[in-house]
Formats: C-alpha cells, structure tokens, sequence
C-alpha cells in the first residue's frame, strides 16, 4: 500500500516538479517487485493514424510495451494518447472514415491484418473509459457480461468468476452482499473498479485504462493506483493520466505524447528525474499542457 | 436582469397555463361525451300530473299523438273523440255502419295505433282504419291552439257477409294496393277452427279502382284455440292450451302447412300480441311467464315457432300485451301489475303497480304518457319516460338473435329502411373491427419500425443516417385522407389482381435478404472493407427493386399458370374463405404508411438515446455490434420502444379516414384479413353526422366514442408513463 497522499500538485512545488516528481517514482519503483524486461506484449511501428483524408491524429508512432508493466501515457490534451490507446483494441474501428497506417503488434502478431479477430482481440485487450460506464444491469451481470458473450457458462463458474473478480478488483468486501443490485447504484469510485473488474472477467493479457480516475474523487483515486499496484505483474497495463503525480507513482515505463507524436519514452524514475527532451521537461514542470 | 426574470415567469406562466389549458381540453371532451351518452343509463320514469277527463270508457281506444285528444270505440260501432284539456266531446261517428242489433264483440288496436281490427257479433271481421287532422286556431300554430279531429275513417271487411260463427281471437294486417302487398287475416273459432284469409289486391284501370280477392284456407285444432298472431307473408301463430303452432300458407295458397308446434313456457296461453314489424310476439301465459317468440329459420333449421326468451319478471294473471308504437317495447298487464319489455334483448325494464279500476289502458304512440281508461268513466294520460330501453348492455356486447336473421349474431345495423326495423347496435362488430385493423396495421409495422430504427440509430453511418430520419418522418406528414383513398383506389384494386405477390414479396425479399447476408459473410475481410459497416445495407436497396419488380411481374403469369388466372379467386374457393376487394390487408398496408413512422421516428430517439458509452463499453468488451445492440441498447431502450408501440396503437385505433375509405365498413365479426371491417372511429364518421340528435342511435354513438376515447386515453398515458419510468432508470 502506497501512504502518498494523493492531491494535485500544489502550486508551490510547481518550481522543482521534477525532483519532487523524481522522489515519487524512485519511491514507488522501490516498492515494486522487480519484473524482466523480458518480451514486448504491444510494439508499434511507424503508426499513422487519420480520423479523415486531412486529420492526422498519430504521426510515426514507435512505441514498445513490456509485458506485466505499467506504462503511463501523458501528454497535454489533444495530442493523441486515447487515439493511440483505442489503436491497441482497434476501437477506432467504431469511428467512420478512420484510417490506420503502420504497424501494431500484439503478442508478435499485426492487429491490423486483415484475418485478425477483432472480437479475440477486444477479448484479450481489455479496457477501461474515463467515465465509468457499468451496464444498467446489477453488478453480477456486469461482470458476467463479457465471458457471457464468448462461452456458456454454468451458474457455479460463473458465480466463481464474479467472485474472483470482483476479489481481484478489490470490491468484493463492498458488493458480496449486493450482487443482484443495480450496479448504476454504486459510488463513482466502486463503478469505476466495477469496470475494471469487468474487463478483467474476459481475462485479458492487456488492460488500457483511459484517465481511469479524472472522474473520481481522490480517495476513489487512491483505490484504483493500489488496484493497479495489485494488478502490475499479471497484465500488462497501459494507463493514460492528466496526474503527473499518478504517473510517478503507478508505472514503470512512461511516454511523453505531443501533437500526435512520441516525444520519448523510457523508465518512469528517470523521465521524471533526467528527461531527455526539452519539451518533456516543460511538460512535467507544468509550464504546458 | 429583471427584464429577463419577468420574461422567464411570463414563459412559465404561459407554458403552465397551456398546461392546464390541455388537460382541461381533455376533460371537457371527457365530461361532453359522458353527458350525451349517460342518459341511455337512466331508468324509465312514470308519475307525475296525469291529463285527466270524464268520458265514457268504451271496447278500445287511445290518444292520438300529440295527446290532445282522446278516442274510443265502443260496443254499438259508435266512435268518440273528447278533447283532452276541456274534457269537451269533439266528435262521434259511427263509422262501422253496424246493422241493427249487431255490436263488436272483439276489439284490438294495431301496434301503431292507427287502426283497430274488429269481430261483430255476426261474426263479420275487418279493420278501422283511423287518422286524425291536426289544425290551428287562429292561425297561431302552437300546442295551445292545435286542434284534433277525425281525418278519414274507413272500414277494410275480411269478412263482410253475417255469420254463423264468432271468433274467439283475430288478427289482420291490411295489404297495399299500390305495392301489391296481400291483406292477411287470421281467425280461430271456439270449435277449434283457425281460418286464414287472403286479400289480393286487383287494381281495374278502367275505373281505376281496387278490388281485393278474398280466398281463406282453414284448419281445425284439437284443442279451443285461444290467441293468433300473424306474421309476414300469412304465417302465424296459434295457441291452443300451452301449445304454440306456427302455420304458413303453402301451394300457392291451397293448403295450411304446420310449421311447428312448441310448448309454451308456464302453461296455457292467455295472451298473445305481435310487436312492431312484425317479426316477433310476445306471449304471456297463466302463471304469468312472459316470453318472445319469432317464425323464422335459425340455424338453418326450416322455419318454426321458437321461443327466444323469457322474461325474468313474471306478470301473474297477464290478460294484455300493450306494444308501443314506437320500438320493441311492450307492456304486460296483469290484475295489479305491469311489466315493461324490451324486445330485442329480452330485458325486463321495469315493472309498476296498477289500480284496479282500468278498463284499458296503452302506451301512447309517441311513447310519452301511459293512458288508462277508469272503469268510472275516466280517461288519464301519465307523463312516461321510458329512457333509451332498446341500449342495453345485452344489446351493445351480446349475441342476439334479431327478427329475420338466422342465427345469433354481434350486430351492428342500425338502421334500416322503415321505422319498423329492428335496430341493432351491438358494438362487439365495431370493436373486433377496431382491434382487426389495428392488428394488421401493426403487425408489419411494429418489426419493420422497431428493427428499422435500431438499425438507423445503432448501425447505420454519418450523413445517411442523418438524412434517412428526416424522410421517414415526412412520410408521416402525409394525410390520412390521402392514404385511405390510395389504399381504397388503387391498392385494393391492385391487391386483388397480384393477391400473390403480397404473399410471395416478404418470402423473396426474405430470402434473398438472408442470400445476401452469407454471402458477405463469406466475403474475405480486405473485400468487406470497401464498404463501412452498416452502409452494406444499401446494397440491398437495387436488389429488392429489382427482385420486388420481377415478382411483380411474373405473379400474374403464375397466378394464370397455376391458380386459375386468378390467386384471390382461387384462394376463396380452396380456402372456403370470403373475399372482400376493401379488406383488413389493405387497411393495413395504407395504415402501415401513417403507423410506421410514427413508431420508427420514437424508437430511433429511444435508441439514439442509449449512451454511446455503453455501446463503446460493450465493444471494448469483445461484443460484435449485434450483440451490443441486443444486449446493451435494447434493454435501457425498451420503455421507450414500447412508449413508440403504444402511441402508434393508439394512432391506429383512433385513425379514422383509412379505414373508412379503405374498407368496405361492413359490421362483421370476421377475423380473416381477406374481408373488410367497421371500426369504431369509421362508424362514428358514417353515422353520427346522420343520427338525429339526442335519439339512441346519437346516444349510442355517443357511448360508442366514448370507448374510443377512454380507449386511445389509456393507450396513449400508458405509452406516457412506460416512457418516463424508462427514463428514470437509464
Ligand atoms: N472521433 C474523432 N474524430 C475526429 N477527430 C478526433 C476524434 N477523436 C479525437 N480526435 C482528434 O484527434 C486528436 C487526438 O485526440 P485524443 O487522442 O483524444 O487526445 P488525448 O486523448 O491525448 O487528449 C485531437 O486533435 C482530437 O481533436
Ligand atoms: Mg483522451
């Protein structure tokens, strides 16, 4: 458990961020068990991404994700770190008119080819909005929403599966008694890691959380970065943040997005203490963004 | 700023004020339609101050119809007429033209009280016709100064020539020589002799004159007859102890053929009278049962007496049936007590006490007092309300069976071409026929609505979603007047013609929608992607063009191939099923223009209105957009869905002009969508503009819009109430 109390970065601090920023996540890795920077899960190559024939909205993008860390997208609003997340579980497909360029590989295999399965795909890339989105079902079905869609399942296993993650999610001690009710009951914090649990029902190798605490209050927020401390290790995680404060403190790897473009990308300790880029430190010293 | 709040409180004010002026609107239709139609629930009323005189009783008699006068008959053949507001004698005729020492022994007013048909103690037999002049005095025509007296009086003879015998009971109709309708008079004797005799008109150009041929055919019962009643054509009824034969002239007028005999219910016949049209008879038997009975086929059995019901009060010692002369509406008299009937639906409306010095008594002609005569020498009218008796619930929602009509039946006629015709205004026809329209309205509208708009609001793509919208909802701007004549011009005219290709198209289409289907799903990916997703669907619009235009085409060649050149005539005769050009498919069709937009334009909203969030949390989740449309959208949809259902429900209930041009409006009960209906809202257009006010066909559609109204009301605030639960929960 992390005892960082989580605010915004006070105005005060703004004029050494970077050694503040620095401490946090040279303090946090420390806690961290260490994991081998052994295979890359996602690895994109030359990503161009275009909403229509003029928007570009990703330029070039390399990025290599390793497996069972957390990497955290940041960047000012704007510059491309959803449209490359929703790139991963191809849900920019839902999107008309939009065009991918480049490569995107998950588990050494390109998404984008053509007899790739985009169903498995969203199976084994799970995600989380920015705004939790339970169903208006009650919890159980939530959970049970997306193995229901992919096997038939029994009553007993799927009783167990909504156990384990709901237990996996940390809301188990919340909910066990309440199960049936409507989810859309719960606090803004308990939706959210519904949705998490929600996601981790489909077992996915992959989860991509989108700004998971921009809506949420910061004890709700607390939850969720001990919930992704919990689950480092066993997912590759792909968190994309506003908190510079979060980033520091939840990921391992950390990239710097600007104007639809990779500015850098390395581990969290040092961008945050020695970033190699001018853009990055203006960045992270919030003289932009 | 203080500007701005004044406008905001006006706004308020006038959108609340309109608020409350709708509801208003609604209640004050509500509240009309209940007062017009609430009288047919009012009870018969009787009492009151009485038109009182002193006048001589007399055999028989009556008022004329605006009661100003009072008239009888009595034994010697004379015939007075008294004024009724100064009890003055206005005139006295002897219009019979008795021989000496005859009287008439037997006397019996007609049911409309305009003749009197008679027996003399010589046994001759015939009708008095009566007619009264109505004047003014002075010129001033109001009911103070209208006066009454004796119009022309003539004396029809069956039997003209003094006889042995006297009759115990007669009845006679008169014929008309200009229509060349036969006299018929029926009479039964003491010994057991029933006497039937036919007057034939015989019209001589030469003296322009009318003769009647007399001829009479005779049976002899076992029993004493004691009453008979005719019915149409020389049929009749005769009863002898507790026995009732029907009997019809037969052969051309050569024989007496039994019809049928029937016990009667309760004993000895004491009395028996026909009732308006006559097409039924009431009898009334010694321990006071009174029952209907009608002469005709039912239920393709041949022609019979059948006892069609009883009457639940019974009159102890009942000795006169006193018809109106305005419905099926009778009076039975016994000693102490009268009952009054309704006949068609066999209901017993009310019962009063009477006093025991009457002599006679009947309904006035306009229904509107009770007149007696005293045994003292007095003539009273009672002021009588009898209400709307012919509405009664059994007569609006139950099987009847009518005078003329072979079986019992839902019908709605109500009216016909004399004053004598039995009404009948059961609603069930009109309310099966509202729901049967309404059925094949919605059942190709409802899938093709709802699935279209889950279609447009969840799958289909930018700029044609964007523009289909606007269309459909334009198609539901067309007036229904334009509908209903198109469906009734042109598409049922056209259906009959290619009655299979209506059922060949949604097989077809049907199919080749599916081909298609498997196809692209056995296109390579990199090939599907040319198309976006949901824009596929455009690929079927040439496709049904051109497969709809084929079928078009080729029905009448099949239909001449295989069924006889014709499908729908072929269809009539193998399926044994009615075929009616107007019929409930065309209904349907020309309503599924007005319905289906309707319902479509709602329901988009309600898929529209599901959060993306959903759908992208569903997707995320590996769901195919299928699945995320049934099992995310749907359900957060449904209320609303259903709201878009029941309005357009409501829409095709309460639609008028399609089904009134695109059916044939008949009044069936028939399910089959190959006949035509009469739906409440049509019949109302038909027959209310028609109905004289405040009579019981103006009341009964009164009554008859009044279900409407609550119908689509209820309809309609369900949707309402469906619509905003939903949005709650969302
Ligand atoms: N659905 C869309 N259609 C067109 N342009 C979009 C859409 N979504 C995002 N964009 C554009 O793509 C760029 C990147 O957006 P996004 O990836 O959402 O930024 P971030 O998540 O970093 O704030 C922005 O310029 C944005 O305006
Ligand atoms: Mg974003």
């Amino acid at each position: 458990m992390t005892e960082s109390v989580v605010t915004d970065v006070p105005s005060d601090t703004r004029s050494q961020p970077t050694t503040e920023l620095g401490r946090i996540a040279a303090d946090s890795a420390s806690r961290r068990s260490k994991l081998e920077l052994s295979e890359m899960v996602i690895r994109s190559e030359k990503l161009n991404f275009f909403y229509d024939q003029t928007a570009q909205a990703l330029f070039e993008v390399d990025i290599n994700v390793p497996r069972g860390q957390v990497v955290a997208f940041i960047g000012p609003s704007g510059c491309g770190k959803s449209t490359f997340l929703r790139t991963i579980n191809r849900m920019n497909d839902t999107i008309p008119g939009t065009r991918v360029e480049g490569m995107v590989q998950l588990d050494d295999q390109d998404i984008y080819s053509p007899d790739v399965d985009v169903v498995e795909l969203r199976r084994r890339v799970g995600m989380v909005f920015q705004r939790p989105n339970p169903f208006p079902m009650s919890i159980y079905d939530n959970i049970a929403f997306g193995p229901r869609l992919h096997t038939k399942m029994t009553k007993a296993q799927t009783d167990e599966l909504v156990e384990r993650c709901l237990r996996g999610a940390a809301l188990w001690d919340e909910t066990h008694d309440r199960l049936k009710s409507s989810a859309l009951a719960l606090s803004g914090g308990q939706q959210q890691r519904l949705c998490i649990a929600r996601a981790l029902a489909n077992d996915p190798e992959v989860l991509l959380l989108d700004e998971p605490c921009s809506a949420l209050d910061p004890n709700s927020t607390a939850k969720i970065e001990d919930l992704i401390f919990e689950l480092r290790g066993s997912y590759t995680i792909v968190i994309v943040t506003h908190n510079m404060q979060q980033a520091a403190r939840v990921s391992d790897r950390t990239a710097f997005f600007l104007k639809g473009k990779l500015i850098e990308e390395g581990n969290t300790t040092e961008i945050f203490t020695r970033p190699k880029h001018k853009e990055t430190e203006s960045y992270i010293t919030g003289r932009f963004g | 700023m203080d500007r701005r709040r004044i406008a905001d409180r006006v706004a308020a004010q006038v959108v609340s004020l309109g608020g409350i002026g709708v509801v208003l609107a609604v209640f004050f239709i509500a509240f009309y339609l209940i007062k017009e139609a609430a009288p047919l629930a009012a009870d018969p009323e009787y009492g009151g101050d009485p038109i009182r005189i002193e006048a001589p009783v007399g055999l028989v008699g009556g008022a004329e119809k605006f009661t100003d006068a009072s008239w009888r008959l009595f034994e010697d053949g004379r015939l007075q007429l008294h004024d009724l507001r100064t009890g003055a004698q206005l005139e006295e005729l002897e219009p019979l033209g008795l021989a000496e020492g005859e009287t008439v022994i037997l006397a019996e007013l007609s049911v409309d009280q305009a003749q009197v048909r008679f027996a003399t103690s010589a046994g001759r037999i015939g009708i008095l016709s009566l007619s009264f002049v109505t004047s003014f005095e002075g010129g001033v025509a109001n009911a103070d100064t209208r006066r009454q007296a004796f119009g022309e009086l003539s004396t029809f003879w069956f039997v003209e020539e003094a006889q042995e015998a006297v009759p115990v009971a007669i009845d006679a109709v008169l014929g008309d020589a200009e229509a060349r309708t036969n006299a018929w008079m029926v009479a039964a004797y003491a010994d057991g002799r029933v006497a039937l005799t036919r007057g034939q008109p015989r019209y001589n150009a030469l003296e322009d004159a009318t003769t009647w041929r007399m001829r009479s055919q005779e049976i002899t019962l076992d029993a004493a007859p004691a009453c008979v009643v005719l019915f149409e054509r020389g049929r009749f009824l005769v009863t002898a102890a507790d026995q009732v034969y029907g009997y019809e002239p037969a052969d051309k007028f050569a024989e007496l053929t039994l019809l049928g005999q029937v016990a009667a219910p309760g004993g000895e016949v004491r009395v028996a009278h026909e009732l308006i049209g006559r097409g039924s008879a009431i009898v009334g038997t010694e321990d006071g049962t009174i029952s209907r009975w009608l002469l005709q086929p039912v239920q393709e059995q041949p022609i019979a007496p059948i006892l069609l019901q009883e009457y639940e009060v019974r009159v102890p010692g009942v000795f006169a049936i006193l018809p109106s002369a305005r419905e099926r509406v009778f009076l039975a008299r016994g000693p102490e007590q009268a009952l009054v009937g309704q006949g068609t639906s066999g209901v017993s409306l009310t019962t009063f006490e009477l006093d025991a010095d009457i002599a006679w008594m009947n309904i006035a002609p306009r229904e509107d007092y009770l007149i007696f005569a005293r045994t003292g020498g007095a003539f009273e009218a009672v002021p009588l309300d009898l209400g709307f008796p012919e509405v009664t619930s059994s007569a609006l929602f139950s099987k009847l069976t009518y005078e003329g009509l072979p079986e019992p039946a839902y019908t709605w006629q109500s009216t016909g071409g004399s004053d004598e015709y039995e009404p009948k205004i059961s609603l069930v026809p009109l309310i099966i026929g509202t729901i049967k329209g309404t059925i094949w309205a919605l059942l190709p509208s409802i899938p093709l609505a709802v699935a279209g708009a889950l279609y447009c609001a969840r799958f289909l793509r930018g700029r044609s979603r964007e523009t289909i919208k606007p269309f459909v909802e334009l198609l539901a701007g067309i007036p229904s007047v334009i509908l209903g004549f198109v469906g009734g011009l042109y598409l049922a005219p056209a259906l009959q013609d290619r009655l299979l290709a209506l059922f060949l198209l949604p097989l077809v289409l049907a199919v080749a929608t599916m081909g298609l289907g498997a196809f692209w799903a056995r296109m390579p990916l990199r090939r599907r992607k040319t198309l976006h997703e949901g824009t596929a669907v455009f690929a079927l619009v040439p496709l049904y063009l051109v497969l709809g235009a084929i079928v078009l085409w080729l029905s009448p060649s099949i239909e001449l191939a295989i069924f006889d050149a014709s499908f729908s005539r072929w269809a009539v005769a193998y399926f044994d099923i009615p075929y009616e050009q107007k019929n409930a498919v065309v209904v349907g069709l020309a309503m599924g223009f007005a319905v289906t937009p309707l319902i479509f334009t709602l329901a988009e909203d309600a898929y529209r209105n599901v959060p993306q969030t959903l759908a992208d949390a569903s997707l995320a989740l590996g769901a195919t957009p299928w699945q995320t449309a049934l099992r995310v959208i749907e359900p957060p949809a449904r209320p609303g869905v259903i709201a878009a259902i029941m309005l357009g429900l409501g829409r095709a209930v309460g639609e008028t002009m399609i089904v009134l041009m695109a059916t044939g409006g008949t009044a069936i009960t028939d399910w089959n969508p190959l006949q035509g209906f009469r739906a409440l809202s049509a019949n109302l257009a038909t027959e209310l503009p028609e109905a004289p006010k405040g009579d019981s066909l103006y009341r009964t559609l009164f009554l008859s819009s009044l279900l409407l109204f609550s119908l689509t009301f209820v309809i309609n605030t369900l949707a309402e109430v469906i619509r905003v639960r939903g949005r709650k929960d969302l």
